[in-house]
């Protein structure tokens, strides 16, 4: 039979079998195209927009806030959000917990931010982030912070916009552009950072729960609308009134040596090691003159260097900072009138921005943490030298002599040449 | 045709030009390595990972050129042709045995990279039967329509591949970092050419089915000029390939990531559209199919020169069935289908590419096998 085979050209036999071999081909291919066994229309899910991850009683808690597209909470989304909570052994174990404790599947690939609460921080996020980025649908670019407290608490905070995790979502890239949250805190930065071993060290954003607005609220839509299904961890807080909410804030950032949070810096170190460690954009800086007053700047952009070096034995850090700014505000004796009052301005605010990284800097120093990457300088350009180190990596940083420059370039004074005269002068 | 001696192309020999056989050997090359490759280099050879991806273009040239060398000496017959002539019927049949064993286990490779990417990414709870059957239809439709057919798929799959290969790097080039590629040569030029094995094996197979394209190329003399192309262009676009995926996911992550090309794609981000690696997925899956469709057209033009069944093109369906089995059966896990890639080919192809052509021209020259001033008047 086979031997009397005949080619496409001369047999029927074989263009038969060509038709048939191509209408078989189509079928099969045409059962992947809806997705086959994976298919599932998008009323069918809950999607995730936001992860809350806290350490609870030896088990990883995992709070989502999701979005639910179907019939009813579609017409109600505006004004509604669903909590669902549930603990497990690890993140994909605990998520199918909340999977039990859901009514759909839910759908992680459209999750935004991912917060940490700190006693899971303090007990190290290697494991976690790690999950995380093996589970197929989280992104590696979305934006990660901690909170000193529960993470899912924040769940219980004012919202000002129809939506809770837009509200977060907003602080936390405002904070990563302007640099108020320590650093550019996505998860694939926690990624880098922590694949290089004792090189550099993570710096995420801190979130915290401020005391409610003194304003009354009547009852919010969207706070009307926040529902927790069986389970859930998120909800109110205790003891809060209804209309007296907490308002979440970034406010410092959380300090990390290998996966393990080694503290929090306040607003100012936050920022002061952020003018180091990554381009800002969009920060207003208040310079305060020693005769009172002061002056604002607007950062339009900043250029940081970092560079590490043996001198006579001892290890030198030299950071050098380039800030573009406009000047927005004077107030006091301060004054941009000619070239000369302008380049004053430039020298005081270069002095203010060296102690605010020397400030980052001593802190970080004392929490033996290297978020500058100073090891990983060494490890590209002076290998032999990170060699040397390497083992007692980052206590040499604490013995560092470092050198700290910055330069300060007001580029414009804003709509006005010089103040105008109704101000004191 | 009919009665015609086996392992022969003459009266059958189906015509392509020189630029689409480069085509057919970049696609089937960039099918795997675009996927898997730098992974396994990085491993070795950590930052400086895109040297070894670049660098194996190297030995696998050295590698065409054996087989374009020996080729010429048989009037350009290929190694169907002329290793029965070299080493007899029974010891050239046997040889050719060894071809056929590693175009199988290459295709079934190539057939459960399908399941291990789908998968992983996308399709989780599809059993991997499915992805394969998928395959194993298209695929064997594809071969068994002939060099032609895939030669004009290549053209139409891969200025989409090497678009998508290219673009992806620039689209997430705002997530790159530069210093991930320091220091270079840190610790040498050893780990550099450890981790040259992997990609080293996979370009191999590119010089093995230079040999098999050889007698269908419009001008054989000029080969040698399209493997230099080709040797070329792939050691750009992997060494891109690599720069990209260090330089975003660091050296550490990206050895510890199963499909880095992929992995880059998923970071793409344009404003509000997100998951745009299937752009990367479509022309992908095509080229895994043209890759698995040229194996078993070979492994049955093979299967024919060594049984004497008059038709190759009932061999088709057959093998390419029973290749996509074997890949279910031998690799049904992607931890044994990397290890298959990192331990299995690289000595399968350099037994296939260097070996056997290596032994193949000195058998030649030895006997006086070939006609070189002949074939030269007929090339």
């Amino acid at each position: 039979m086979i031997t009397e085979w005949k080619s496409t050209k001369d047999g029927r036999m074989g263009r038969l079998l060509g038709v048939l071999l191509t209408v078989v081909a189509l079928a099969v291919l045409s059962l992947t195209c809806s997705g086959c066994w994976d298919r599932r229309e998008l009323d069918e899910s809950h999607h995730a927009v936001s992860l809350y991850l806290d350490w609870d009683e030896g088990l990883l808690r995992v709070t989502v806030e999701v979005l639910s597209a179907s019939g009813e909470a579609a017409q109600a989304a505006a004004a509604k959000h669903v909590v669902i909570s549930a603990r497990g052994a690890g993140f994909a174990d605990a998520m199918y917990n909340a999977r039990l404790s859901s009514e759909r599947p839910i759908n992680l690939a459209h999750v935004n931010f991912i917060v940490f609460g700190g006693e899971l921080a303090r007990r190290g996020l290697g494991e976690v982030i790690d999950a995380l980025t093996a589970h197929y649908q989280v992104r590696s670019h979305i934006l990660v912070a901690v909170t000193p407290g529960n993470a899912h608490e924040l769940l219980s905070a004012e919202l000002t916009a129809p939506r809770h995790a837009e509200h977060m979502l907003g602080l936390l890239e405002g904070a990563s552009r302007t640099g108020a949250g320590g650093g550019p805190s996505d998860l694939l930065a926690v990624q880098r950072d922590l694949a290089n071993g004792r090189a550099s060290d993570v710096v995420l954003a801190k979130l915290v729960l401020l005391p409610p607005s003194p304003v009354e609220h009547a009852a919010h839509p969207t706070q009307a609308g926040m529902e927790t299904q069986p389970g859930a961890g998120g909800g109110k807080a205790e003891g809060e009134a209804a209309g007296k909410l907490p308002i979440a804030s970034v406010s410092g950032a959380a300090l990390f040596h290998r996966d393990r949070l080694a503290g929090f810096l306040e607003r100012y170190e936050a920022e002061g090691l952020q003018w180091a460690m990554a381009r800002i954009k969009d920060r207003r800086v208040w310079v305060p003159l020693a005769e009172g007053g002061g002056f604002s700047l607007l950062v339009s952009d900043t250029s940081p260097r970092v560079t590490a070096s043996e001198v006579a034995g001892r290890l030198q850090v030299d950071i050098r900072v380039r800030v573009e700014t406009d000047l927005s505000e004077m107030a006091g004796p301060a004054d941009a009138g000619s070239p000369e009052r302008v380049t004053e301005l430039e020298a005081l605010a270069a002095r203010h921005i060296e102690e605010q990284i020397a400030s980052g800097v001593a802190y970080a120093g004392a929490m033996k943490s290297d978020p500058l990457g100073v090891g990983l300088y060494l490890l590209r350009w002076s290998p032999d030298l990170w060699r040397r180190y390497e083992p007692a990596w980052p206590a040499p940083l604490a013995e560092a002599d470092y050198g700290i420059n910055v330069s300060v370039k007001i580029v414009t004074t804003g709509i006005l040449k010089q103040r105008a005269p109704f101000g004191p002068k | 045709m009919r009665g015609q001696p086996a392992g022969t192309f003459e009266g059958e020999r189906e015509i392509i030009t020189n630029g689409q056989a480069v085509l057919v050997i970049i696609g089937a090359i960039l099918a795997v390595t675009a996927i898997a490759l730098p992974g396994p280099a990085i491993e070795e050879a950590g930052n400086d990972a895109y040297l070894s991806t670049a660098l194996a273009s190297v030995p696998a040239y050295v590698s065409a050129a054996l087989f374009y060398y020996t080729g010429r000496r048989y009037r350009w017959e290929g190694p169907l042709g002329y290793l029965p002539r070299v080493f007899g019927q029974l010891a050239g049949k046997a040889v050719l045995l060894v071809h056929l064993v590693f175009f199988v286990l290459v295709a079934a490779a190539v057939g459960q990279e399908v399941p291990s990417v789908l998968g992983a990414v996308t399709m989780p709870l599809t059993p991997p039967w499915v992805f394969v059957a998928a395959t194993v239809l298209t695929a064997s439709y594809v071969a068994y329509l002939g060099v032609e057919n895939f030669s004009r798929l290549a053209q139409i799959v891969l200025p989409f591949l090497l678009a998508v290969l290219l673009v992806v790097p620039v689209m997430v080039g705002r997530f790159a970092e530069v210093g991930y590629l320091l220091p270079i040569l840190g610790d040498g030029w050893r780990p550099v050419l450890r981790g040259m094995a992997v990609p080293l094996a996979i370009r191999l197979e590119g010089a093995i089915l230079f040999a098999f394209l050889l007698p269908h190329m419009m001008s054989p003399r000029r080969a040698l000029r399209a493997g230099a192309v080709i040797s070329s262009a792939l050691a750009l676009v992997l060494a891109v390939n690599a720069i990209s995926v260090m330089t975003v996911f660091s050296p550490e992550i990206a050895s510890t990531l199963q499909i880095p090309t992929l992995s880059l794609a998923r970071m793409i981000r344009l404003g509000a559209v997100e998951h745009l690696e299937t752009l990367v997925l479509g022309p992908w899956l095509m080229a895994l199919m043209l890759k698995f469709a040229f194996y078993t057209y070979l492994a049955s033009r093979i299967l024919q020169a060594v049984s004497g069944v008059r038709d190759w093109k009932a061999l088709v369906f057959p093998i390419a069935a029973l290749t996509g089995a074997l890949g279910l059966y031998l690799l049904p896990d992607s931890a044994r289908l990397n290890a298959s890639l990192s331990e299995v080919r690289p000595g399968l192809a350099l037994l296939v590419a260097f070996v056997v052509p290596s032994v193949t021209l000195a058998v030649s020259l030895i006997r006086g096998r070939g006609h070189p001033a002949r074939q030269e008047q007929a090339g």
